[in-house]
């Protein structure tokens, strides 16, 4: 009798902790959470949240770059994830409401992954399910073959018109993970637009394109000459969600990456 | 003054090109120079060319010295077609791609031309505030597909900024052909359209048909100013500003402001596109955004030393 | 030949009537003023002559040529016009703005011709402006501009020369001096036609006179006998005794 009542005690108290709210203001919050199994949770994600599939149904919050605080305090949370993108006044505005706000600092290497998904679940009371998906995540990297001798030279394309990264991003750590060298690895900056000339004289051996075609980055001029082009290497097989998202599926993308630089085909 | 003037934006125009196709990380490497730069030359003269001239024959016809090229319309135009042709799949480089930002520039300004003959009176105040409400009601169009489509929302961002980055040798010939003959038809009626500048009545009275002279220099005017925006998308400030730094040195009468204005808008953009790519390397600046940093002190300084000329 | 024959010329802007049959004849040599108050249709007298405003009935023969079929380049050789509004935006200087008046006998692709800068050098020293040949339009004083444009009227070298108002804004010196040039005009064999708002001008030179009222009704002759003040009081709604009117 007193097994039930105690049972049944902690169903009374434990049920209503359980049902949190959570509000994810970028889509790779929104996977990590999913990952985590506490997809359940969340009762708003950005505009932007694509995935898994069931993100289709939950409640849209507005964009990672400007969130409808309205629509995110109608929601009701118990934590508002944001990122570096949304901005002091974001967090501001709804501290000032009452609502609570994890703001995660923005993933500047890939191992910064690790930290938001601990910082996730801390906030989500699932410390054990973050560790061990940060075990899996960084078991996928440790069972790569190991980093090459000679580095492929790398020019990743992240937007049409020669926007790339220089090593201040997870962009380029990702790519130095799948063992290449990002051509503009010794600019101490983030996205920036680089001139063709520059990316001529480079010479990468291989390119990967997230935005554009193969056939309009031919149609540039002398780019048939590129090292890349010659040896086959012009890369537009990555998934750009995946890849451009500091989250869960950035880690598959990586193994594809390297298997895609280095394997003969 | 006028073959002092002439020298000066010769030599203007000389080292502008010499300053596109000689600078780069890549010093004088003859297969960068004739593959790489010297389209990219050719797309800067021809886009700076037909801005300039648009700028100075919107600014005549309208007797408004704040006109642009895109007064009208005309770029809003341009970007919503861009915007439909993203969306379509449509590439850049496709000759398709041209056609329809060509399409829309025109359409939009022709839109205004119709909503204001609509309103009843063609007066250039009416036209002028058709402009503005076509652009405005466009760019809010394009607003609310670039938040929707995010996919390509930043290619379009690009588009609307500006740049040479990328030029094809067809879209280049077809619009260096358009921007020429805009230029040699509209010099060819320089009379009339000084004569315009007094206003459609006195111009009439000087012998011309006010109606049918400003039906011609508008078609002119966004022929080239379309022509220019499907090769470069909207770069801002050359077209405002040429004629007016231009207007400095040569005059107002369209026989030398034309011709002035189309090469000073040629120089001025050639020099400013080879800044944005070799300042900063390896990053590139717009050329926009280097026209409107430099272009503006630039004029305000010729501005100031003219004033003092006259007093 | 007559310079200007206009015959019934009517005109209406909404239902009220502004020009009824108005019929006169002006010759080389005549100087002509357009008297009558404010709204009576001076102005658009002017412009029904020219041809900006397209009449409702009657006609309009310049040099003996129906003005109603002629493009505007023709017009322009056989009348020139003188606006009252002469605002210019960007500062010509003045011997460009009295080329302008060349637009219509000049071709299309070749800078001025020699004809032309004859043209117009002879308009700017009829005028008396050939000092200011090279200034800026917009540093004129209003006079000065006003005989610019008269100049650029001259140079059209049309037979009949309309001026709306020449005098209006300017100083009594002025308006001697322009009365004067006008009346030397008219000497020369031009016709000229102008409105004016001060019948005490007309004194000045002019031959003929026009007295527009209000409504339609208009007379037509010597000046000697429109400038009357019994025919002048009415048409201005003013006592014949008036200082106003001339004596």
């Amino acid at each position: 009798m007193n097994k039930a009542v105690l049972f049944l005690l902690i169903l009374l108290v434990a049920v209503p902790a359980q049902a949190r709210r959570a509000v994810s203001l970028m889509p790779s919050y929104t996977e990590i959470i999913f990952e985590l199994g506490a997809g359940k949770e969340l009762a708003g994600v950005s505009n932007f949240c694509n995935w898994p599939p069931e993100t289709a149904k939950i409640e849209k919050a507005g964009d990672y770059l400007r969130p409808n605080i309205e629509k995110v305090y109608s929601l009701k949370p118990d934590v508002v994830f944001t990122g570096a993108w949304a901005g002091e006044s974001v967090v501001k505005q709804l501290a000032s409401l009452g609502v609570k706000v994890a703001a995660l600092p923005e993933e500047k290497r890939v191992a910064d992954v690790y930290s938001t998904i601990r910082l996730i679940a801390a906030q989500l009371e699932r410390k054990a399910g973050g560790e061990a998906l940060v075990r899996k995540l960084s078991g996928l990297l440790k069972a790569m073959p190991g980093r090459p001798g000679k580095p492929l030279k790398v020019y990743i394309e992240a937007d049409a018109g020669g926007w790339t990264t220089g090593s201040e991003s997870f962009l380029s750590d990702a790519v130095e993970h799948a063992g290449g060298a990002n051509v503009f690895g010794r600019e101490k900056r983030s996205y920036f637009q680089a001139t063709w000339e520059e990316v001529l004289l480079l010479d990468p051996e291989a390119v990967i394109l997230l935005e554009g075609t193969e056939r309009e980055f031919l149609a540039r001029p002398m780019a048939r000459d590129l090292a890349a082009v010659k040896a086959g290497r012009v890369i537009t097989t990555l998934n750009r969600d995946a890849f451009t998202r500091p989250g869960p599926r950035l880690f598959d993308e990586i193994s594809r990456l390297r298997k895609l630089l280095y394997e003969k085909k | 003054m006028k073959r002092s003037s002439a020298l000066y934006i010769t030599a203007a125009l000389a080292a502008a090109c010499l300053f596109s196709l000689a600078a780069g990380p890549a010093g004088l490497s003859y297969e960068i120079i004739w593959n790489l730069r010297l389209p990219r030359t050719l797309a800067a003269l021809t886009v700076g060319a037909g801005l300039g001239l648009a700028g100075a024959l919107f600014q005549g016809v309208l007797k408004n010295p704040l006109s642009d090229p895109y007064i009208l319309g005309t770029s809003a135009g341009a970007t919503a077609a861009a915007v439909f042709c993203f969306l379509g799949g449509i590439e850049r480089t496709s000759p398709l791609f041209f056609l329809a930002v060509f399409a829309g520039a025109f359409g939009a300004t022709f839109l205004s031309y119709w909503l204001a003959r609509l309103a009843g009176r063609l007066s250039d105040a009416a036209l002028v505030l058709a402009g503005v409400a076509v652009s405005a009601f466009l760019t809010a169009l394009v607003m609310l597909t670039l938040s929707a489509a995010r996919e390509r929302s930043f290619s379009l961002f690009y588009f609307v900024l500006g740049g040479l980055y990328q030029v094809d040798p067809g879209v280049l010939a077809v619009s260096a052909l358009i921007t020429g003959v805009c230029g040699a038809l509209a010099l060819a009626r320089w009379r009339a359209l000084d004569a315009m500048a007094l206003g459609a009545e006195n111009a009439y009275h000087l012998g011309l048909s006010p109606e049918r002279e400003r039906m011609l220099f508008f078609a002119l005017a966004c022929a080239a100013t379309s022509a220019a925006v499907a090769l470069g998308g909207t770069i801002g400030f050359v077209g405002l500003m040429t004629p007016h730094i231009v207007r400095l040195l040569t005059g107002p009468s369209a026989r030398t402001l034309l011709p002035a204005a189309a090469l000073g808008g040629a120089a001025l953009l050639t020099a400013a596109d080879a800044a944005g790519r070799t300042l900063f390397s390896p990053a590139e600046i717009p050329a926009g955004v280097v026209m409107a940093l430099a272009g503006a002190p630039f004029f305000m300084w010729l501005l100031w030393k003219s004033s003092r000329g006259k007093a | 030949m007559t310079a200007l024959k206009v015959s019934g010329l009517r005109f209406s802007y909404g239902d009220a009537p502004l020009i009824k049959d108005v019929s006169f004849e002006l010759r080389g040599g005549d100087f002509m003023c357009v008297l009558g108050p404010n709204g009576c249709g001076k102005s658009t007298l002017l412009k029904l002559l020219t041809g900006y405003i397209k009449a409702a009935a009657g006609s309009v023969q310049l040099g003996g040529e129906d003005s109603a079929g002629l493009a505007p380049a023709r017009l322009a050789r056989l009348a020139a016009y003188v606006p009252s509004e002469t605002a210019t935006p960007y500062d010509f200087s003045v011997r460009e703005t009295v080329l302008l008046g060349r637009t219509a006998r000049a071709g299309l692709w070749r800078g001025y011709s020699a004809a032309d800068g004859e043209a117009a050098d002879l308009a700017l020293e009829e005028t008396g402006i050939t000092r200011l040949a090279a200034r800026s339009i917009n540093t004129l004083s209003t006079g000065e501009r006003q005989l610019a444009f008269i100049a650029q009227a001259l140079a059209q070298e049309a037979r009949l020369l309309l001026l709306d108002e020449p005098t209006s804004h300017l100083d009594l010196k002025y308006k001697s001096q322009i009365m004067g040039l006008l009346a030397r005009l008219a000497g020369k064999g031009l016709a000229v036609a102008a409105v004016l708002h001060e019948p005490g001008l007309a004194r000045l030179g002019c031959n003929k006179a026009l007295l527009m009222e209000t409504g339609g009704a208009y007379s037509f002759g010597p000046v000697a006998e429109m400038l009357a003040p019994e025919k002048l009081g009415p048409v201005y709604g003013l006592p014949p005794d008036s200082p106003l009117l001339p004596k």
